[in-house]
């Protein structure tokens, strides 16, 4: 069984490394091993004010969400996944992955029905998460360092760059253009808040349990991304690090 | 409660498509195939013993449920090289009293972490997919956790276990959604030994106190 993970609980990681805590090829095993942060005491600046706003708003917000009803914390998951399809489709193509790009089309087309609430899908092949980050990564384009942007939270250069590309380039928005104002602008807000409250526990646990949230994050981060880029690299250097155990 | 008659039927499924795996790759040396197995079987015998302490509730007291934890970690993971890895390139360069020390605390924060790790476990049903060997030293099991309560979606996990020969196998690390339990601890140690000058002793104080607070959390 080839198991394809779901692009919400990819974003989710991303969320997790997100609140706690950018151009070029993929990862190699230098850069794996020693982490490009330049930018470390602003970073950790930022990711301190990252963590107030968690405090002060997601926190709250996340856990007044998880006191609704099952039904509705599941059908805003599903309308967070839904929307991030039109860029996987968009990135797969991009990449050569047609197939994924036809299955995240099928899918997006199909639970748009229920404009992503419902997932009428449940089941069948669902699409391996791309965003314009591994784009680049696959066309040869160097990580870049590492840089926790403000309310954006952990990125490389690479990934940063690809997450404005997405933003820009996403069709979704077109389509929410036909909604009401209130109804855009409480998408963004009411889609973090639900990514918030999905791994509730797993962020308070970086954010309260760690000698160092914002290395904990990083760590998270980075493996998260590596993870995602895997697919790009050939087996022998998809390997996870831990040759040193056995010295 | 796991479904362990489901995680049986898996079990048996997979291992017989990673013996056909094995065999279509030429790689069908009978001890090799026994190592695989074995490593899925301890990673199934350890979810049992886990539900079988997880079963007896309230029958058991605290002490009594930490002791047994504390056993399943010591049969089932690696702890001496858990705790080393943990360190990162700073443990060569520890002295004996510090690598002592850092071992002690470590080991306590590891139990507390492992309570907490375990429960979670429990919460979701695990079911093999595929099992392989890195080399001639780590095996990987990797399988899909599916919730119980159907909050959360799917998720892949990986049991990572050391497989040295003439040694038994045991679990080295828990991965899952690509990111490895012990490498973030790693990480995380390392870079706090740097942002202190190389200093292991701070690494050493910043567990001490992070221990210190979790048991006095956990007694309140």
């Amino acid at each position: 069984m080839v198991y394809q993970p779901h692009a919400l609980k990819i974003a989710i990681a991303s969320l997790l490394a997100l609140f706690l805590t950018g151009c070029s090829a993929m990862p190699d095993s230098a850069e794996k091993s020693a982490r490009d942060d330049p930018f470390e005491d602003a970073n950790r600046a930022i990711f301190a004010f990252n963590l107030t706003v968690d405090d002060y708003a997601l926190e709250p917000a996340a856990r007044a969400l998880r006191q609704t009803p099952p039904g509705v914390q599941t059908a805003l998951r599903n309308h967070v996944e839904w929307a991030s399809l039109p860029k996987t489709a968009f990135n797969s193509a991009l990449q050569g992955k047609l197939e994924n790009a036809a299955i995240a089309t099928l899918n997006f087309a199909i639970n748009g029905l229920t404009f992503g609430l419902a997932d009428l899908m449940e089941g069948e092949e669902k699409p391996e998460f791309e965003d314009f980050g591994q784009t680049l990564a696959s066309a040869g384009i160097s990580e870049g360092p590492y840089v926790v942007a403000p309310l954006l939270g952990s990125h490389t250069g690479r990934s940063l760059v690809g997450w404005g590309v997405d933003f820009v380039t996403n069709p979704y928005g077109q389509l929410a253009a036909g909604l009401p104002a209130s109804a855009r602008n409480a998408s963004i807000p009411i889609s973090v808040t639900s990514l918030r409250a999905t791994y509730f526990d797993a962020i308070n646990d970086v954010k309260y349990n760690s000698l160092d949230p914002y290395s904990r994050a990083q760590s998270a981060f980075y493996q998260q991304r590596d993870g995602l880029l895997r697919d790009n690299l050939p087996a022998s250097e998809a390997d996870d690090g831990f040759e040193s155990f056995f010295e | 409660m796991i479904g362990t008659s489901g995680f049986r039927i898996k079990q048996r499924l997979v291992m017989f498509l990673t013996a056909c795996l094995l065999i279509a790759g030429g790689l069908g040396h009978p001890a090799f195939a026994d190592r695989l197995s074995d490593a899925e079987n301890l990673v199934g015998k350890l979810i049992a013993e886990l539900e079988r302490i997880e079963a007896q509730g309230d029958s058991i007291s605290e002490e009594a449920r930490k002791k047994a934890l504390s056993g399943l970690m010591d049969s089932y993971f690696d702890v001496e090289g858990i705790t080393r890895f943990s360190a990162g390139p700073y443990w060569r360069a520890a002295s004996k009293e510090q690598r002592e020390a850092y071992s002690a605390v470590f080991r306590g924060v590891l139990l507390t972490e492992a309570s907490t790790r375990f429960q979670q476990i429990l919460n979701f049903s695990f079911t093999p997919t595929k099992v392989e060997a890195r080399g001639d030293k780590l095996i990987l099991v990797t399988g899909i956790a599916m919730d119980n309560s159907g909050e959360f979606p799917d998720t892949v996990v990986i049991w990572r276990l050391s497989a040295i020969k003439n040694a038994p196998i045991q679990i080295i690390d828990l991965e899952i959604e690509n990111i490895s339990m012990l490498k973030t601890q790693q990480d995380e140690n390392t870079a706090l030994i740097k942002r202190n000058g190389g200093d292991f002793d701070a690494l050493i104080e910043a567990m001490r106190t992070r221990f210190e607070a979790v048991k006095a959390s956990a007694s309140q």
